[in-house]
C-alpha cells in the first residue's frame, strides 16, 4: 500500500509561494481590468456601510466637473467620494499632459472637447462606449459627439454647449442710431457689423471700443474657438470639395494631413486682412489687450463672446441684447466646451466611467444645466431645460443647431491650435496676413503628416 | 662603497602640500558630500536625462511610446525657423541688457562709492528690484506698458497717440530689455561697488601725483582695474538673459510675430503646448552649449594678466 507523505519543509514553502503568486496574479488581473469587484459594486451603490472609494478629480478653475455635479452624484451613490485638484485655466493643459502619464493619474478629468482626440490618440483616455445610456448617440448633439470621438469610440462627454454670439450694449447702439438684428436669418455680414462698430465707437467717444477685446487667450485652445471663425466663415460649405472656398470652410484636409490651401487660401487671407483691420488702422474697433469686464462695465459697444461670460442681462448696468455671430460667406459657430473624461491610467476606471456618464446625462445633467444656466448637449435635457428663456442661451442654441461645427478634428489639435492662434495674434498685431498664415501652415503640416 | 638612500620625511614645500592634501581629503569630502549629492540629484542627473530625452521623439501624454530618433531633434533645432529666430532674439536681448546694464551700473557704483548724499537710500532703491520676484516685476510693467496701461493713458491726456510698447516688434523687445535691465542693474552696481572699493587707494594717489585728471583716472586706472568685476557682471547678465522666461510668458506670449520669443519660452512652448518634449530637450542642450561657449569667449576676451 502506498503511503502518502505530507509535504516536507521545502514543499510547504513551495506551496505557500505558489499560493501567494496565484493570489497576486488574481489581484493584478482584477486591478488591470480597471478596478476590483468592489468598484463594480460601488458603481451600483452597493458598498459596505461607511466604506467609500475616493476618486481623484483634476479640473481647471471654475470648470466641470463642478462641485455641484460631484455632490449631486455623491447623493445618488454614497459609495463614492471625490478629491478635487484645481489648476488655473491657463496652466491646465500643461498640468493635464503631465498628470495623465504619471503613475498617480487622476480618475476623472475635464478635457476641452477638440483636445479629446489628441489625448485619446495617445492612449491617455478610457473609452466610455460601454457605459453610455441607450440612445445616447442619437440624443446628444452630433457636433459634440464628433469632437469627443476618436476611431469610433467616445472618450469624453459634453455637459454643456456654448457658442459665440454678438452681444451688444443697446443703450450705446440706440444712441448711435443702429438697429442690431436679433434673428438668425437677419445676421449681419462682417462688413455690416464693422460699420456698426465704427459708428457706435465714434458716437460713444473716448474710452469705449466698438468691439470688446477678446477674453480668449492665445495660450489655451480658445483663440481659435472665436477668431478662427473669421477665416472659416469666408469659405463656402456648399462649394465643390476641391474648391478653395470649400477648403477654407473645412480648415483641414479630409484625411487630416494638411492645412495648406485650407487656412492660407485666398479667401482665408482676405478674411485675415479684414480681421487685422479690426485691430489696426484708422477704423480699428478693438485691441489685443484684455480689459476685464470691458463689456459689462459699458466700455464696449459689442462683444463677440459666449453667454456665460456676459452673464444674465438683468445684472448688467445697461440694456443689453444679443445678435447672431456675423459672417463673410457662410455662417458658422464652433461648438465645444470642456468635457468630462476618465483617465486610462485611473485605478478605478469602471467607477469613474459610471460617475462621469451619470453626471453627463439624464436627470443629473438636466438639474445641473438648469441650476447653472447652461445649455445641455442632449435633446432630452434641452426639452426639460429652463435656461432657454435667457436670450443669450436661446441665441447660442439656435446658432449651434443651425450653424454649429466642431473645430477641426485631429489628434494634433493642440499643436494646430497653438500655431494658428499665434498666427492670428501676429496678424492682429500687424503682421502680413499671408506670411503669418503661410508660416502657420509650414509649422502645422509636418506635424499632421508625422 | 655602496650608497644608501634613506627615506626621509618630505621636506620640500611641494611634498608637504601633497601630504597635507591627502590628510585633509576625508574631512573635505565629508563637508562637500551633501552639496555634491544635491548637485548630482538636482543638476547632473536631470542633465543626463535631458540629454537622453533629446534623442527620442515622444509626448508627455504617452512617454512609454518614445521613439529613438538619434540626432534628428538636433538637426531640427538647427533648421527650424522658429528655433533659430528664438536664438537670434535671445542674443539681441542679451546684447541689449549688456549695453544698458554695464554703463548704468558703473555710473551708480561710482555714485555710491563717493561721498554724495543719500547713498544709503539710493543703494536700497537700486537693489530692491533685484530681490523682487520676476513675476511681480513683469506684472507691474504689463500694467504700465499695456495698450491701455498707465503710460498710454498719460500720453492720451497730452493728446499723443498710444505707443505700441508690447504690440509692435522693436518696441516689444526694447520694452522687455529695459524692464529686465531695470531689475538687474542693482546687482551689477553692487558688484561694481565692491570692485571699486577693492582698488588700493595708493594706485589712485600715485596716478594723481603723476598728473592724472578725473577723466584719465577713471578710464586709465579705475576701469582697467575693474575688469574682473566687469567680467563677472558680463557673465552673470549674459546667463540671466539666456534664461529669461517671465517676460514672454506673462507679457507677450513670445510675440508680436516672434519678436520676444526668447529661447527658454520657446523650449517651454515646444515641450508643453506643442507636445514635443524630445525636441525641446534638444533645444535645451543646444542652449547649454551656447551659454558655455559665450561664457568662455567672454572670459577669454576680458581676462587679466595682472594682480594687485
Amino acid at each position: 500500500m502506498r503511503q502518502h507523505r505530507f509535504p516536507g519543509g521545502a514543499h510547504r514553502a513551495l506551496a505557500a509561494t505558489g499560493a501567494a503568486v496565484l493570489l497576486a496574479a488574481t489581484l493584478a488581473a482584477c486591478g488591470s481590468s480597471g478596478g476590483s469587484s468592489d468598484d463594480a459594486a460601488a458603481a451600483k451603490g452597493d458598498c459596505a456601510s461607511g466604506a467609500t472609494t475616493t476618486l481623484n478629480v483634476l479640473r481647471a478653475e471654475g470648470n466641470v466637473p463642478s462641485d455641484a455635479q460631484l455632490d449631486a452624484y455623491k447623493e445618488l451613490n454614497s459609495c463614492v467620494d471625490f478629491k478635487v485638484t484645481e489648476v488655473p485655466f491657463g496652466e491646465y493643459s500643461t498640468k493635464l499632459n503631465v498628470a495623465l502619464s504619471s503613475s498617480n493619474a487622476p480618475d476623472i478629468i475635464g478635457v476641452d472637447s477638440p483636445a479629446s482626440a489628441n489625448v485619446a490618440s495617445q492612449g491617455a483616455l478610457f473609452a466610455l462606449d460601454d457605459y453610455l445610456p441607450k440612445g445616447y448617440s442619437d440624443d446628444v448633439d452630433a457636433a459634440d459627439l464628433a469632437s469627443a470621438t476618436y476611431e469610433d469610440k467616445v472618450y469624453s462627454l459634453a455637459v454643456q454647449q456654448v457658442a459665440v454670439a454678438l452681444f451688444f450694449n443697446q443703450d450705446l447702439t440706440d444712441a448711435a442710431g443702429i438697429t442690431v438684428p436679433t434673428e438668425l436669418d437677419e445676421a449681419w455680414t462682417w462688413d455690416e457689423a464693422k460699420e456698426a462698430m465704427v459708428a457706435c465707437q465714434a458716437k460713444a467717444g473716448t474710452g469705449v471700443e466698438g468691439l470688446a477685446a477678446s477674453l480668449f487667450e492665445v495660450t489655451v485652445s480658445n483663440t481659435t474657438f472665436r477668431d478662427q471663425l473669421f477665416l472659416r466663415s469666408a469659405g463656402d460649405s456648399s462649394a465643390s470639395k476641391s474648391s478653395s472656398a470649400y477648403k477654407t470652410f473645412a480648415a483641414l484636409s479630409e484625411d487630416g494631413t494638411s492645412v495648406d490651401g485650407y487656412i492660407n487660401s485666398p479667401e482665408a487671407v482676405k478674411a485675415a486682412t479684414f480681421y487685422q483691420g479690426l485691430f489696426t488702422g484708422d477704423e480699428a474697433v478693438t485691441s489685443t489687450t484684455q480689459i476685464p469686464n470691458e463689456f459689462a462695465s459699458g466700455k464696449a459697444c459689442f462683444d463677440l463672446t459666449v453667454a456665460p461670460l456676459v452673464g444674465p442681462f438683468d445684472k448688467l448696468p445697461f440694456k443689453a441684447g444679443v445678435s447672431p455671430s456675423p459672417y463673410f460667406v457662410t455662417p458658422i459657430v464652433h461648438n465645444g466646451a470642456v468635457n468630462i473624461a476618465v483617465a486610462a491610467k485611473s485605478k478605478h476606471t469602471k467607477l469613474a466611467a459610471t460617475a462621469a456618464v451619470a453626471m453627463a446625462s439624464g436627470d443629473l445633467l438636466t438639474e445641473w444645466a438648469n441650476a447653472n444656466n447652461a445649455i445641455p448637449p442632449t435633446q432630452s435635457s434641452i426639452d426639460d431645460s429652463t435656461v432657454l428663456t435667457d436670450p443669450g442661451n436661446k441665441m447660442m442654441l439656435d446658432e449651434l443647431q443651425k450653424w454649429g461645427q466642431p473645430r477641426p478634428v485631429t489628434p494634433k489639435y493642440g499643436q494646430y491650435d497653438s500655431y494658428l492662434a499665434t498666427a492670428l495674434q501676429s496678424i492682429a498685431q500687424g503682421s502680413d496676413p499671408k506670411e503669418a498664415l503661410d508660416q502657420a501652415v509650414e509649422q502645422i503640416d509636418p506635424l499632421l503628416k508625422g | 662603497m655602496a650608497s644608501t638612500t634613506i627615506a626621509t620625511r618630505p621636506t620640500t614645500t611641494r611634498a608637504l602640500r601633497g601630504r597635507l592634501r591627502r590628510s585633509d581629503l576625508l574631512p573635505a569630502a565629508g563637508f562637500l558630500a551633501p552639496f555634491l549629492l544635491l548637485l548630482l540629484i538636482f543638476q547632473y542627473i536631470p542633465l543626463a536625462l535631458l540629454a537622453r530625452n533629446s534623442l527620442y521623439d515622444y509626448t508627455l501624454l504617452n512617454p512609454d511610446a518614445a521613439e529613438f530618433v538619434g540626432f534628428d531633434n538636433f538637426v531640427h533645432a538647427f533648421t527650424d525657423k522658429q528655433t533659430l529666430q528664438s536664438f537670434g532674439v535671445t542674443l539681441l536681448f542679451v546684447a541689449g541688457m549688456l549695453i544698458v546694464v554695464i554703463p548704468v551700473a558703473m555710473a551708480l557704483a561710482v555714485y555710491l562709492d563717493g561721498r554724495l548724499p543719500a547713498r544709503g537710500i539710493v543703494r536700497v532703491m537700486v537693489f530692491l528690484p533685484v530681490i523682487t520676484s520676476s513675476v511681480v516685476v513683469t506684472t507691474m510693467f504689463l500694467f504700465l506698458l499695456g495698450q491701455n496701461g498707465v503710460l498710454n493713458n498719460l500720453l492720451g491726456t497730452t493728446g499723443s497717440a498710444a505707443v505700441p510698447f508690447l504690440t509692435k516688434g522693436p518696441w516689444a523687445l526694447a520694452s522687455i530689455i529695459l524692464m529686465s535691465a531695470w531689475q538687474q542693474v542693482g546687482l551689477a552696481s553692487v558688484l561694481f561697488l565692491a570692485g571699486l572699493q577693492a582698488i588700493p587707494e595708493e594706485v589712485r594717489e600715485a596716478a594723481k601725483v603723476d598728473g592724472a585728471g578725473s577723466f584719465a583716472l577713471f578710464f586709465r586706472i579705475t576701469l582697467p582695474l575693474l575688469s574682473r568685476s566687469t567680467l563677472l557682471i558680463v557673465v552673470l547678465v549674459t546667463v540671466f538673459g539666456l534664461q529669461a522666461f517671465a517676460p514672454p510668458l506673462l507679457m507677450t506670449n513670445g510675440g508680436p510675430d516672434g519678436a520676444t520669443n526668447l529661447v527658454v519660452y520657446d523650449i517651454y512652448r515646444t515641450a508643453f503646448q506643442l507636445q514635443q518634449p524630445g525636441f525641446a530637450s534638444a533645444i535645451s542642450i543646444v542652449l547649454l552649449a551656447f551659454a558655455v561657449l559665450i561664457s568662455l569667449v567672454q572670459m577669454r576676451a576680458l581676462r587679466t594678466d595682472w594682480q594687485y
